[in-house]
């Protein structure tokens, strides 16, 4: 292993840890301005964050071990799944034993976790959160793994770095099946990470409410990882959006350790623009019933394998 | 799609959008929706066959698909 493999692979779990809570902030701050609301402070998910390690955890009467456990799951899940991504640079040495399908496998993990974690309580809000979120997961899965398809058939390979680098030094051209597996994956981002049309993050109403009733028994450093643990979802879904669809810009095999360095800035033009897109699609769309959810997702998987027929048919 | 032209690039655009509009036209419930979605896949075909028109040089197929398909497209509109 060399030491600019080290690097890359610390500098990108870094910048994740500390840019996910930035990305939800800049989301909401997006948000707000759109809505024609005073938007809340960038920092506003660290303080959060900072507010919630400092309490002491309250936990349920007949919490199982695994209701304790689940949060450090979920967020080294988390963790394990932005150090396979390549947001700034492909030479990272844990891609060596993780492709683009452990990756799926690690965000199911996640997601199994939080469920069971949500029922370990036995309270109604959590069963059913639990049982929402895996319905949006079991069907938001089939079409995430088809969008990796379409990239993996393009590249020739499962491995997202070979896949970013392999379309990063494409040719310009019209790609209809990378189009199709874009709205897919848009589509899915929306439903996983609990945005609207799907959910709304910031409701507790409990006729809709999906994410936020798996949490509702947590507290203190428990929320905290939680909490953490969405918002480094949420960039890491952005980062694979760019790993496929925007691989421009990230420092490769065959390029300079400079370029590492200058891959960070551009990481924060695309995670800024992403986010702007972010919201605007929140402002504009209305938050869909729970039992709507899974033709949104079905059209997801509609595209998603649209785009692998374009691929195979016409090899465009 | 390194090397391939841009005619053959808008053409392979042409027939993913078709197979698109054929999928959006199967999950339509009402019939307005699916004329609307019969004139603009008659457009994309009548885009195609004037993009092969001009890749290949010939006027003819591209009147023809101009005559077929303009009429036709409008008639559903209406």
């Amino acid at each position: 292993m060399r030491p600019i493999e080290i690097i890359t692979q610390l500098l990108e779990l870094i910048v994740a840890l500390a840019a996910a809570p930035l990305f939800v902030g800049w989301v909401n701050q997006c948000r707000a301005w759109l809505q024609n609301r005073s938007a809340p402070s960038l920092w506003l998910p660290y303080r959060g964050i900072r507010k919630l390690f400092h309490k002491d955890a309250v936990i349920a009467e007949g919490a199982s071990r695994l209701f304790r456990l689940a949060p450090y799951i979920v967020f080294a899940a988390m963790v394990v799944a932005a150090g396979i991504i390549p947001s700034m640079g492909t030479r990272l040495p844990l891609t060596q034993v993780a492709d683009a399908i452990a990756l799926v496998g690690l965000l199911a993990t996640a997601r199994v976790f939080m469920a069971l974690a949500a029922m370990d309580i036995g309270t109604a809000f959590g069963t059913l959160g639990a049982r929402r979120e895996m319905m949006v997961g079991f069907l938001a899965e089939p079409a995430l793994l088809m969008v990796i398809f379409v990239a993996s058939l393009i590249s020739a390979t499962t491995a997202l770095p070979a896949i970013t680098e392999h379309l990063a030094t494409q040719t310009l051209g019209l790609y209809p099946s990378l189009a199709f597996t874009a709205v897919a994956f848009l589509m899915v981002l929306l439903a996983e990470n609990a945005r609207i049309p799907v959910d709304n993050p910031a409701t507790h109403l409990e006729l809709t409410m999906i994410h936020e009733a798996t949490l509702l028994e947590y507290s203190a450093r428990h929320l905290a990882l939680m909490e953490w643990a969405a918002a480094l979802k949420l960039f890491n879904y952005a980062c694979i959006g760019f790993a496929l669809f925007i691989p421009w810009g990230v420092s490769t095999r065959g390029s300079a350790p400079a370029a590492l360095l200058a891959s960070i800035p551009l990481l924060a033009v695309k995670l800024a623009a992403a986010g702007a897109l972010l919201a605007l699609i929140e402002t504009v769309s209305a938050k869909l019933r729970v039992f709507r959810a899974p033709e949104f997702l079905a059209t997801a998987f509609l595209f998603a394998v649209l785009g692998l027929l374009v691929h195979l048919l016409l090899g465009a | 799609m390194a090397g391939v032209p841009l005619d053959v690039q808008l053409l392979n655009l042409c027939a993913a959008l078709l197979l698109l509009l054929s999928f959006a036209m199967l999950s339509q419930r009402r019939i307005v929706n699916l004329v609307n979605l019969l004139a603009l896949q008659g457009t994309v075909l009548f885009i195609a066959t004037l993009l092969i028109a001009s890749s290949a040089d010939s006027r003819s197929t591209g009147t023809l698909s101009r005559c077929s398909t303009s009429p036709a497209r409008c008639w559903s509109e209406c």
